[in-house]
């Protein structure tokens, strides 16, 4: 089961004059707000100002859920696999990756057999219904796709 | 120094296949939304991905990303070099509780000549050790350790550390 981690990361990347990148990593507790944490960052990013030479380019804040027992993977399991299940984004289509899709996936019949989602198997059903969940969520509070649009997914290596 | 909120958060979820490989999917989130609703979606979401794939959902991250588009190399200074570091270290109350911080490409103005280490108890470098220290920082709770314990008290030392070549 996942759990939010007690410590978030909070990280200020800097740029020298030749692109080269360094981060500075601190680490807060995750029961802060994601504005504490930008505010604690800027204010940490105005002092490291006076005595860096270097550019502040950039502030991520990345919290981690993590499973201390994870389940294991099947043995025929392979990360270099993925299956790409498409969406309408406005005009354009973007992928939502399946990595390691299992075999069962796959449509069996036809000339996408063993290469195209089979988007009648109930696990594809239900991911996608917990996609669009979230697409049509009121507040539109995941995925810039608001309103999109599933269709047939293939595969991606 | 005008870093503004990125519009877009991003979820990424980390899978292990079974000779230890990883492979991950990501999404995009409106950054508006809370840490718990981003959550929430991100474990349902997860919890569907695990019914079709047979790798293991090994970890989520939600990250959020504040940014500068302005900023390019040509807004370092020109002889800023992140390669050289300056370490801050501190330690807690409690024996062996230690933490650093490593600002990259430190002003040489801070190293006296010939020395690789510059005083921690004037200018900017105090500024920066007090407001690292700074309680009200951090929720209260100030820099933490791995263990989630509070630090308290700067070693009161700093190094430049040495140049390194790529």
């Amino acid at each position: 089961m996942l759990s939010l981690n007690p410590l978030v990361a909070v990280e200020l990347q800097y740029i020298d004059r030749n692109g080269r990148v360094a981060r500075v990593r601190q680490r807060y507790p995750s029961s802060t707000s994601v504005e504490t944490l930008a505010a604690i960052a800027t204010e940490i990013a105005g002092a490291i100002d006076g005595v860096t030479s270097a550019a502040l380019q950039e502030i991520s804040i990345s919290y981690r859920l993590s499973d201390s027992d994870p389940p294991a993977p099947t043995s025929e399991s392979e990360a270099a696999e993925a299956a790409a299940l498409f969406y309408r984004n406005g005009e354009d289509y973007d992928a939502f990756y399946i990595p390691a899709p299992l075999p069962e996936l796959w449509e069996t019949s036809g000339p996408y057999a063993g290469c195209r989602i089979d988007t009648s198997n109930p696990a594809v059903l239900s991911l996608v219904g917990q996609l669009n969940l979230a697409l049509a969520a009121p507040a539109g509070w995941v995925f810039l796709a608001l309103g999109g649009e599933y269709v047939v997914g293939g595969r991606a290596i | 120094m005008a870093l503004g909120m990125v519009p877009v958060g991003e979820v990424t979820l980390s899978f292990v296949d079974h000779n230890g490989r990883v492979g991950k999917t990501s999404y995009n989130f409106l950054a508006s939304n809370t840490i718990a609703d981003v959550q929430d979606a991100a474990e349902e979401i997860g919890a569907a991905l695990v019914a079709t794939s047979g790798a293991a959902l090994q970890a989520i991250n939600i990250t959020y990303k504040l940014s500068d588009p302005a900023i390019t190399p040509a807004s370092a200074a020109a002889d800023s070099d992140v390669f050289r570091k300056m370490s801050i270290s501190f330690e807690g109350a409690t024996p062996n509780l230690k933490s650093r911080i490593e600002v990259p490409s430190p002003l040489q103005s801070f190293f006296p000549l010939g020395s690789e280490y510059a005083d921690p108890t004037v200018g900017a470098v105090a500024t920066l050790i007090a407001t690292v220290l700074n309680p009200t920082l951090g929720a209260g709770t100030g820099p933490v350790t791995a263990s989630g314990a509070d630090l308290t008290k700067q070693v009161g030392r700093v190094k430049e550390i040495g140049r390194r070549n790529t």
